[in-house]
């Protein structure tokens, strides 16, 4: 969302300076007694003393509005993910991993304890995170799982008291 | 800043169009609905006012292109400042410099320094930062004073690496960088990434 954001404002950025110099250029040259050269200013007068607030096309409009904003409002309000997250290695400054680096590890430590396609997710904040791995697995794995998750994020620094929680669903069939 | 500015952006167009479909459906009772969007009142306002409502536009319009300007230059500007400048080292004392009792002369103090790039404490810190085989790329950006900068580290290692060796690794490369160089960077962030496709551990 970071990233999706930047290039959000990239493009508002260009398009700010595209609108604000074509504004201005065109105004220039109707002050000038010119004809404004690329906006087609004569027809969007025309459709601005003709369109009514009652009319289809301005609703549909609004309505259009409404959405957009409020669902960049709730992109922007919902918790995000940890971008990274601290460990508690050494004694300097803290020394942080990428969020999904750490899922990955998760993912690769619980795939050779024999979970099926795990997949995990890292969430809260980055001084204060916890794990969450769903995958396929027998039930009396479950003990083992979790150790391999435990040993791996050991091998990660991540704080001792880190929550992990799994969710294993059965596994199409038993491997002998 | 980004999720703050389209948050407001957010909002704004949501108020906006809310308030559209308020007026559109005659919900507000002190707009007409049947009234056209740009009406005469505001046409004859600007015919009334026309030099100053097109300077007005025009400096308007500058303004939202400087602010597209900025807005740019926020996205593509690089985390934590600008590089740190070169490191000077200044010629040491004369008492530093001389042997306990040697008299100081003019012939003995040479003036100048010695003169350190950026790009070269840069180049030093990563490959030290490489020098551990858990570590397949090292990232490094000295920002801020030279006499005291600031320090970015991103570290690229192997799919099984140890995080707390790896931090011991840094302590001692930082410990040696402020020993050879004489100035000690506040390491405000060190982040490891182990990339997708990293070689799997083999047990």
């Amino acid at each position: 969302m970071r990233t999706t954001n930047r290039i959000l404002s990239l493009l508002l950025g260009l398009v700010l300076l595209v609108v604000g110099l074509a504004v201005a250029i065109e105004t220039a040259l109707i002050a000038w007694g010119g004809r404004p050269a690329f906006v087609p200013t004569d027809r969007w007068y025309a459709s601005l003393r003709e369109l009514r607030f009652a009319d289809g096309p301005f609703l549909t409009a609004a309505a259009i509005t409404a959405l957009v904003g409020l669902g960049l409002l709730i992109l922007q309000l919902r918790p995000w993910p940890p971008e990274r997250v601290r460990t508690s290695a050494g004694d300097g400054p803290p020394l942080s991993i990428a969020r999904r680096s750490v899922e990955r590890r998760v993912e690769s430590a619980a795939a050779r304890a024999g979970v099926e396609h795990p997949e995990s997710a890292v969430r809260g904040r980055p001084g204060r995170w916890r794990v969450r791995l769903r995958g396929g697995a027998w039930p009396d794995q479950r003990e083992a799982v979790l150790a391999a998750v435990r040993v791996e994020l050991e091998r990660l620094s991540a704080p001792p008291d880190t929550p992990v929680s799994i969710t294993l669903r059965r596994p199409a069939r038993r491997v002998a | 800043m980004n999720r703050a500015l389209w948050t407001v952006i957010g909002l704004v167009l949501l108020a906006a169009g809310v308030t559209g479909l308020l007026v559109g459906y005659g919900v507000l009772s002190f707009v007409d609905r049947q009234q056209v969007l740009l009406p005469s009142t505001v046409v004859d306002a600007w015919n009334r006012n026309e030099g100053w409502a097109l300077t007005l536009t025009i400096v308007a319009g500058l303004l939202v292109a400087l602010l597209g300007v900025w807005l740019i230059r926020a996205q593509l500007r690089r985390r934590g400042g600008a590089p740190m400048a070169d490191l000077y080292l200044p010629q040491p004392e004369p008492a530093e410099a001389q042997p306990t009792g040697a008299e100081p002369t003019a012939a003995s103090q040479p003036e100048g320094g010695t003169e350190v790039a950026s790009r070269a404490l840069h180049r030093a810190l990563q490959r030290d930062l490489e020098s551990d085989q858990q570590i397949r790329d090292a990232t490094v950006r000295l920002t801020g004073p030279a006499d005291h900068p600031r320090l970015l580290v991103r570290l690229a290692v192997t799919a099984d690496a140890d995080v707390g060796a790896l931090a011991d690794h840094v302590d001692r490369v930082m410990h040696r960088f402020t020993t050879t160089s004489g100035i000690q960077p506040d390491l405000s962030e060190v982040v490891v990434r182990i990339p997708a496709g990293a070689p799997a551990r083999v047990e």
